[in-house]
């Protein structure tokens, strides 16, 4: 892991950061720190990405991903300390051929923790989506409360979207809920706004980006979020 | 036998709030009595607190039914002796039917009275459980529904009066149970209760920040609860008085 | 523990070997008379027994001693015909009474298969579906007096070498049941086996094989019990269902094993063209289970239905799931699975839904919920979805958690208990499961579950 970056953030501080290289990281947030991570990689990354969190008492994470192109990205989060709260928030959008892996990790150790993890997705064409998000709640963590929701939507015939969610759980006070559903664009919505004048391929694109972009607002730094949703457009009109 | 409720300067508390701050309220079988007061004053927590709700704390004072302590009783021995409260939001429980659910909660009452006639013969719930569904106005099918699980707000309200009517308390706290009924629901409700007590003459305790049900269930008591603590008792007239000044005359 | 423990005594254990070698399979082999062709499937399991591996997933076997099992035993009483129950012996008449078969025969089922440790001993088939043409076999018997049907469909939907406990159970299996409906042939009521392990170390590895023709219908019923031993038990069993083109076909059963058998079985279902195929389990008892009923939907408008309810107590793993291959168009499969963990138990469900590139139109919901009831289990839930079509939707929603406070509450205000409310919502957890259960396995659910409710609230 030459370029495992470690990053400190200190007691009840408040910072924002913009991973755009997506370097490795290593990032501990301390004591009633609060962390606002955009993971947003401009071009395919060559290897495997790690992003480890590790989080105490009262930590706050909040981590943004929009995944545009190829990548093979692991995220392991550790809510060590009671009453951290760890919220993952992210998009992913295959067009061609990309191959888009997530792992994600996250093992709530603490009490009173919470995770809240919503990923949308789409998949055009030859691209796959490989998304594994797996959840282990220890017998000393009481009153986790744990949420992971994944929506897929596939538009081509040789695309692909494998999902893999998973709870591993040790004590009895918690609440815990997954959700997945991978599905298609719906003819009713479709013919929906072609009734009200839009062409077919108009209608596709309103839908994907309103879709694509309901997360979009998650991102707390006025510049990146436009930054982000003019990827997404970009993105989006070049197969539409 | 006086059956009463004596509740003598009651406190008590959540993990981290106080929320009663010395209730004073006695209530014999045959009364009608109101509580009324903005929301947040503690009305529906003292309801739950009667019951013996595990989320609340009682730091002082007496809570007694038929001379008996019960802040020594388990709710459903609190039930069983004869109270009953019916919810503001009932608790929908997954994949339990209602007529079963009530045959046993009438057995469990029977076998707390030590009655020898415990457990019920089919036949004779069937009976009882139709009879009374009639006088409420209920179709039959409503008992093979899952208990408030898809229930509007007035099926919800609607299911508990059933309960109640079957469980026959010697007083009931009904708390809120004007809560989101249409015009024509409460009225339907409001009978209901009146006949309901008409057949047992048992004491009712209306929780309500509208004085709108008092008109069809007139009480001999009303009590304004405000910031934990009953800053008035009077009678019907107190209500009226609400109507058309509002809460903020007694703050 | 309502949970048949008691036990016949039996003498076969000085005579049947442990352990497993080529003599012993081809010793099964003739001693039931075999054609050539199972002889051959068997030593061909054998071999892939021997060259495949322990599965490097789920709870650990490494604690099975296959050395030690008792692989084959016949009951020294050999029943000549077994159509009558009056013919059945004595000893073993008693156990069928304690497992409520002579009930159940009084009732509405339409005939009996009973299996005593690994030889059928009791079948009969009631006159009218006989006349239809309904084939309602012990395994053995079948292969003898169906050659070219049972030839057809053996060990076809699950191949030998699928996996470690295929190749087992191809190599020793014995006993079963074959069920064959004719096409356009409708049975009415549920037709059931019982069978059951005795002896220490005994090794269950009976076959079902079910074939249901085009438009017919039927619903088997397999139940089984265990008495408790200290060592370990075996269950490698096979269950492979043909449903042919519009046939319906419900398959239930209630694994009730005691706390020291491993449970293994493989269970599998090839659906056709607009037919329609339901499986309804309940896995309660053995030390470690693991099963994963599959449906291969390989016609258009094929539908699979799997139900399930697990529940591990005390030293109890229940690793089940399901599967479903949608490779045809317009498929669908609805799944719901409930599991409660206590005592340090463990559930794991385990699912995967794949449709293929091919499949258009496939509609498929998931939906599992586990309840821990404290602080000492687990539960996992492991479900995964691999989807290559663009015009499937596929959902799945999991849930897990305790039995809510304020639920417990609101029923007490009703005058019930705190264990007769916690009991009460744990059954309607698992309602949905055990109203499509036979009627005795629900009543035992309910029983089951009442009893281990005992402190178990707080």
């Amino acid at each position: 892991m030459a370029n495992m970056k470690k990053i400190i953030i200190k007691k009840n501080t408040k910072r924002t950061l913009v991973n755009k290289n997506l370097l490795d990281a290593e990032i501990v947030v301390e004591k009633g720190a609060n962390l606002h991570l955009i993971n947003l990689p401009t071009k395919k990354t060559g290897r495997p990405v790690k992003i480890n969190f590790h989080i105490q008492a009262g930590g706050v994470v909040r981590q943004f991903s929009a995944l545009l192109h190829s990548i093979d990205l692991s995220v392991q989060v550790e809510l060590l300390g009671d009453c951290s709260v760890f919220g993952h928030f992210m998009i992913y959008f295959g067009a061609h051929k990309e191959k888009i892996i997530f792992k994600s990790h996250t093992k709530h150790q603490g009490a009173q923790t919470m995770s809240r993890q919503f990923i949308c997705g789409l998949a055009g064409q030859k691209s796959i989506a490989d998304i594994s998000a797996k959840i282990d709640i220890s017998a000393q963590a009481d009153k986790t409360d744990a949420l992971l929701a994944h929506e897929g939507l596939l538009l081509g015939k040789q695309a692909r979207i494998n999902s893999l969610p998973g709870f591993s759980i040790h004590t009895n006070e918690v609440r815990a809920v997954h959700n997945s559903a991978i599905h298609y664009l719906k003819p009713q919505d479709l013919f929906y706004l072609q009734s009200r004048g839009l062409s077919l391929p108009q209608a596709q694109k309103l839908i994907i980006s309103g879709f694509l972009k309901k997360l979009v607002s998650y991102i707390q730094e006025e510049p990146t979020r436009q930054e982000t949703i003019n990827l997404i457009d970009h993105k989006l009109n070049k197969i539409l | 036998m006086n059956i009463e409720l004596n509740i003598k300067n009651l406190q008590a508390r959540t993990k981290t709030t106080e929320i009663l701050h010395g209730i004073n309220l006695t209530v014999k079988k045959g009364e009608v009595h109101a509580i009324m007061g903005p929301n947040g004053s503690g009305k529906s927590t003292l309801a739950q607190i009667i019951l013996g709700h595990p989320k609340f704390e009682v730091t002082r004072g007496v809570l007694e039914f038929k001379k008996k302590n019960l802040l020594l009783l388990s709710p459903d021995q609190r039930a069983n002796l004869g109270l009953f409260l019916a919810w503001q939001n009932p608790k929908t429980i997954s994949g339990v039917k209602i007529a079963p659910f009530l045959k046993q909660a009438l057995e469990a009452k029977r076998r707390s009275q030590k009655s020898k006639k415990a457990p019920l013969k089919v036949r004779e719930y069937q009976k009882l459980l139709l009879q009374t569904m009639e006088n409420l106005k209920m179709k039959p099918e409503f008992a093979e529904r899952y208990l408030n699980e898809g229930f509007s707000g007035g099926e919800k309200k609607k299911s508990e009066i059933l309960q109640m009517s079957l469980l026959k308390p010697d007083i009931a706290i009904l708390d809120e149970i004007d809560s989101g009924l249409d015009v024509d629901a409460l009225k339907e409700v409001c009978q209901s209760i009146s006949l309901a007590k008409s057949e047992n003459n048992f004491g009712l305790v209306l929780i309500t920040h509208y004085p709108r049900i008092l008109q069809y269930l007139k009480p001999g008591y009303v009590h304004i609860l405000l910031n934990g603590k009953i800053v008035k008792s009077g009678n019907w007239k107190l209500a009226q008085k609400i109507e058309q000044q509002g809460y903020a005359a007694f703050r | 523990m309502p949970r048949l423990d008691k036990h016949n005594k039996a003498d076969y254990i000085k005579k049947a070997p442990r352990g497993l070698s080529e003599n012993l399979v081809r010793k099964i082999s003739q001693e039931k008379k075999e054609p050539a062709w199972i002889l051959k499937l068997r030593l061909a399991g054998l071999r892939s027994f021997y060259a495949t591996p322990l599965p490097g997933w789920g709870p650990d076997l490494s604690a099975l001693k296959f050395e030690e099992i008792i692989y084959y035993a016949a009951p020294d009483e050999i029943v000549e015909d077994n159509r009558s129950w009056k013919n059945v012996p004595k000893d073993i008449k008693k156990t069928f009474e304690a497992l409520g078969i002579p009930e159940a025969e009084k009732k509405v089922l339409a005939g009996v298969g009973a299996q005593y440790e690994s030889e059928t001993v009791y079948h009969r088939l009631k006159n009218k579906w006989e006349k239809l043409g309904v084939i309602f076999e012990d395994m053995d018997t079948a292969v003898q007096k169906h050659k070219k049907l049972v030839q057809k469909y053996f060990m076809k939907c699950v191949a030998p070498n699928d996996h470690k406990f295929s190749a087992l159970h191809a190599a020793v299996w014995s006993g079963g049941t074959f069920l064959y409906v004719p096409a356009g042939v409708k049975v009415q009521e549920p037709l059931q086996a019982y069978f059951r392990m005795n002896a220490k170390n005994m090794g269950q590895f009976e076959h079902t094989l079910i074939i249901i023709e085009e438009n017919a219908q039927a619903h088997y019923i397999e139940g089984c019990s265990a008495p408790k031993y200290g060592t370990h038990s075996l269950h490698a069993g096979c269950v492979e269902i043909f449903v042919k083109p519009r046939a319906r076909f419900r398959y239930s059963s209630v694994e009730n094993w005691s706390a020291d058998t491993y449970n293994l079985n493989t269970k599998r279902a090839l659906v056709e063209k607009d037919a329609r195929m339901e499986w309804v389990g309940g896995n309660m008892g053995s030390g470690v289970t693991m099963l994963y009923p599959s449906s291969i939907l390989r016609g258009q408008n094929a539908h699979a239905e799997h139900l399930g309810l697990a529940y591990a107590g005390r030293g109890q793993i229940q690793d089940t799931g399901a599967k479903v291959f949608h490779a045809a168009d317009n498929t669908t499969a609805n799944i719901v699975m409930k599991s409660i963990s206590k005592d340090g138990g463990d559930t794991v469900y385990r699912g995967l839904i794949e449709v293929a590139s091919r499949a258009k139109n496939v509609v498929t919901n998931v939906k599992c919920d586990a309840l821990i009831l404290d602080k000492h289990s687990h539960s996992h839930t492991i479900p995964k979805m691999r989807v290559a079509n663009p015009t499937a939707e596929v959902i799945h929603e999991a849930s897990v958690g305790k039995v809510d406070e304020e639920n417990v509450f609101y029923l007490q205000t009703r005058g019930l208990s705190a264990e007769e409310a916690a009991s009460l919502i744990v059954n309607g957890f698992i309602e949905p499961i055990v109203k499509e259960l036979p009627l005795e396995y629900a009543v035992e659910m309910n029983r089951l579950i009442e009893i281990n409710m005992e402190n178990s609230v707080g």
